[in-house]
């Protein structure tokens, strides 16, 4: 989940090792109304999130308004051949903001259903709902593309 | 997790086939089929497709960081004080460090610049009675020659870049000006700030890496951060590459002090 959050090993660890830390000094704490891996996995999103604030250097990338006719005719049909390795989802994920990121990683890497990921993130299942969708529409495009494509955004929406 | 500082500011419309598309991929979408409409069953394929290279597993970590992340959070468990909590990300190249390279480069470029411009403006404007140009290019073919802006023990910091900076790019000025770690009296205190300047936080300051035009460069290793102190009331530069430094005077460029820290 850091891993794919953070986007790359050092956070990643950063951020796990102060998961597992706050995981451990929150368990006297833990009153059981969630459920353990909800709750740990709020921890470690946090603990990410976290990572990333104390870590940003640059612009938090910005969701593009997708244009739909050339986003979907752009991507290629046989997306799987596209991508080669895993460092291009790391870069497709990368274009999306953090909060974006993380509802579809708990979704896709977790399997958390939308509900959970409401507890974690705490918001709405409706925002869950979106924000995948949204998500998974840049990863599309991202990942569609042929390598070395390179459309971040840098509009806001 | 908090939104109310959501930079995504108010989270933008899915459009609806996306929503419906990414919520039948993820068993959400109730009894609708997908394969009554080519467009939705083409997009649903696109996102499941999607979320398969998400979920790809990542690399593990090495055991050794493994191990490291659970000692720390047992020893967080039993107390806590006493856990080894150390930072991973110390191992990355600091980010700055392009940024700090790029300074240091536009800083040369201005000197030399300078320099020449001071030159010129002594052949034309000799005559001149107040000529803060041809000052400011005699100050810097002073401090380059010396190797230093004065050794003045009580700056704060002193480049060759910061004199030669001079009326006009004050903001050059600030951000090459070096960072200073202070007077000591010994190696040993030097190394002492050198510590908890690593062990500090990030934005703590950051010293530019070596280039054309700052005190010493050529000695240094070009990934080296720099910085200014005062040993035994010396002035000197010291170059920090790792966990590895070496400090020289900043006149004469011999080399005063090395380590690790």
């Amino acid at each position: 989940v850091c891993r794919r959050i953070t986007g790359n090993e050092a956070d990643a660890l950063d951020a796990t090792q102060d998961a597992l830390i706050a995981i451990v000094r929150g368990l006297p704490r833990f009153d059981g109304r969630a459920a353990f891996g909800t709750w740990a996995y709020r921890i470690a999103t946090n603990a990410c999130l976290d990572e990333l604030r104390r870590r940003r250097r640059r612009p938090e990338p910005v969701l593009p308004d997708l244009d739909r006719d050339s986003a979907w005719t752009a991507a290629t049909p046989d997306l799987g051949s596209t991508v080669t390795d895993r460092l291009a989802v790391d870069a497709a994920l990368a274009q999306l903001p953090v909060e974006f990121r993380a509802a579809v990683v708990l979704r896709d890497v977790c399997g958390l259903d939308y509900a959970e990921i409401a507890a974690v993130l705490d918001i709405p299942p409706g925002t869950v709902r979106s924000r995948i969708a949204r998500g998974r529409a840049v990863l599309a495009r991202q990942l569609g593309e042929p390598a070395g494509a390179d459309d971040r955004p840098t509009a806001p929406t | 997790v908090t939104t109310s500082d959501d930079p995504c500011g108010p989270v933008p419309d899915a459009d609806p086939l996306d929503e419906l598309a990414s919520a039948i991929v993820d068993g959400e979408a109730g009894d609708v089929e997908e394969s009554d409409d080519p467009a939705l069953a083409e997009r649903v394929a696109r996102f499941r497709a999607v979320a398969e290279l998400v979920a790809t597993p990542v690399a593990p970590p090495s055991a050794a960081d493994r191990d490291r992340i659970i000692a720390a959070a047992l020893a967080a468990a039993a107390g806590g004080a006493g856990g080894e909590v150390v930072p991973f990300r110390r191992r990355r190249l600091p980010v700055w460090l392009p940024a700090a390279a790029a300074v240091a480069v536009l800083v040369a470029g201005i000197g030399l610049l300078l320099r020449t411009g001071g030159d010129s403006d002594d052949a034309d404007e000799a005559a001149t009675a107040d000529a803060p140009a041809a000052r400011e290019a005699e100050t810097f073919e002073e401090s380059a020659g010396e190797g230093s802006a004065g050794g003045d023990a009580g700056a704060p910091a002193s480049t060759v870049a910061e004199t030669a900076g001079g009326a006009g790019t004050g903001a050059a000025t600030e951000m090459v000006a070096l960072a200073d770690l202070g007077d000591h009296d010994t190696v040993a205190s030097l190394e002492d700030a050198l510590l908890s300047l690593a062990t500090s936080s990030e934005d703590s300051a950051e010293g530019p890496a070596p280039a054309p035009g700052l005190p010493c460069s050529e000695q240094f290793d070009p990934d080296a951060e720099l910085y200014t102190a005062r040993l035994a009331g010396q002035p000197v530069v010291v170059a920090v590459s790792g966990t590895t430094y070496v400090a020289v005077d900043q006149a004469t460029c011999a080399q005063v002090a090395s380590g690790t820290v």
